[in-house]
């Protein structure tokens, strides 16, 4: 060690610059890329060993440097709790502020059965999105990209908690509506048979590469853009300001999520190659994930526009990113 | 029903969690859209933005308020939804009425 000692971690030692508090917590976290032939140590072939080295150490999308990665809000733990403290807050008011108001009382029966078809069955795909992230986080080899995804989880288990106390009110204001009855839709209806294909295939999608195009440039995309924002507009349309707000307020998420998997798709095609890789992926995924906000746009009342717009939105969101998909 | 639904969805805005940040922005939107209609809707822990067409939030008039630097990094994380498409810069935030939705 030299006589004034290292000034940070050794790690960030080279880069010339004092490290950010977000830097230095989130930064070449992971031991699973020290050594390529036993990822999480011991036997090499352990499961776990040769689960990593098949689907990410083998995986057609590589990069020199992963751990160069960064998340654009630089969101850590401290910052995202205090982030998300704000907005729970936000959330609680209006929640509260409409029980009080005898708010639900006010909602026709023709919405009042969308949202059992709609609307309340979104908790089981808000689950299959905070599993598909866990997975991402799980293999993603740099903890830059395993922190956005950690934190993407976060999200869709807060909209999947606030969905199943929204099942909760509505079913006990309207007991013979079909609230409680959410998983056969999810299992059955029509509706959602586009979006729980979509997001099965997605969960089994193991190759970390495949797994992520498909999540965050098809399957998250798709939900959001077909069960979020053309799902409010039509709650705004049918006089419910509460479901209309409420998904104001998710889009929030929405929004930090793109700027985040934008940031990690520009990055990632700065390596030859890559582009083409993932572009060769989305075209597996994107007739999937057009044919789920299909079926779902298809029930959604007095919206004959709405998956025209919602597909729009998402091959916007990829041809922006410069994907011909 | 909401003032955004009823008024055919003619005002922008943010949603502020209330505090000194959302004092300070309110009193700087007051300022800086003196032109337009305005409708602050006070709640029990948020406050409610409604500017007719378009609102714009400048830093340097929130500083003002504030008597004290700001970034406008402080709105977004006091910003749990807002209403229009929002146009970030360093130095002023710009809600538009759009077409999306």
């Amino acid at each position: 060690m030299s006589a004034t000692g290292l000034k940070t971690w050794s790690a960030l030692s080279d880069r010339r610059k004092r490290p950010t508090e977000y830097e230095l917590v989130t930064h070449g976290l992971h031991y699973r890329t020290r050594n390529p032939d036993a990822p999480y140590e011991l036997d090499p072939n352990l499961f776990m060993n040769l689960w990593y080295k098949t689907h990410v150490n083998a995986a057609k999308l590589q990069h020199d440097d992963w751990d160069d990665f960064r998340d654009p809000d630089a969101v850590i733990y401290r910052t995202y709790t205090a982030l998300q403290d704000t907005n729970e807050g936000y959330v609680d008011t209006l929640l509260d502020e409409h029980d009080r108001a005898g708010y639900d009382a006010g909602l026709s029966a023709e919405w009042v059965a969308a949202l059992a078809r709609l609307y309340t069955p979104a908790r089981y795909a808000l689950h299959t999105l905070q599993m598909s992230s866990a997975y991402l986080a799980q293999m993603a080899p740099g903890s830059t990209m395993t922190n956005c995804a950690v934190f993407q989880e976060a999200d869709a288990f807060r909209w999947l908690c606030r969905t199943a106390y929204r099942t909760c009110e509505l079913r006990k204001r309207f007991p013979q509506a079909g609230f409680g009855a959410e998983r056969a839709v999810w299992e059955e209806d029509a509706a959602w048979q586009g979006v729980r294909e979509l997001m099965e295939r997605t969960l089994v999608a193991y190759d970390w590469d495949e797994h992520l195009v498909a999540l965050t440039l098809v399957a998250k995309p798709a939900i959001d853009e077909a069960c979020v924002r053309q799902l409010g507009a039509a709650a705004r349309a049918s006089g419910d300001s509460l479901l209309a707000m409420l998904h104001d307020a998710q889009w929030r998420d929405v929004e930090r999520a793109r700027r985040w998997t934008s940031a990690l798709m520009h990055y990632a095609c700065t390596r030859d190659g890559n582009a083409a890789i993932i572009d060769a992926f989305l075209a597996k995924w994107v007739p999937l994930g057009e044919r789920a906000i299909a079926a779902y746009c298809a029930a959604l009342p007095g919206r004959p526009d709405a998956a025209a717009t919602a597909i729009a939105a998402t091959r916007a969101f990829r041809s922006e990113l410069g994907f011909t998909h | 029903m909401s003032d955004f639904e009823s008024t055919g969805g003619a005002f922008a805005g943010p949603v502020l969690r209330s505090g000194e940040v959302a004092d300070a922005v309110v009193e700087a939107v007051r300022e800086d859209n003196a032109e337009r209609e305005i409708i602050i809707e006070e709640h029990a822990s948020y406050v409610r933005v409604k500017v007719a067409g378009e609102c714009i939030v400048r830093r340097e008039t929130v500083e003002r308020m504030l008597g004290r630097p700001f970034e406008m990094r402080e709105i977004e994380i006091n910003m749990p939804a807002f209403a229009g498409h929002i146009r970030t810069s360093t130095d002023a935030f710009r809600f538009v009425i759009g077409t999306g939705g």
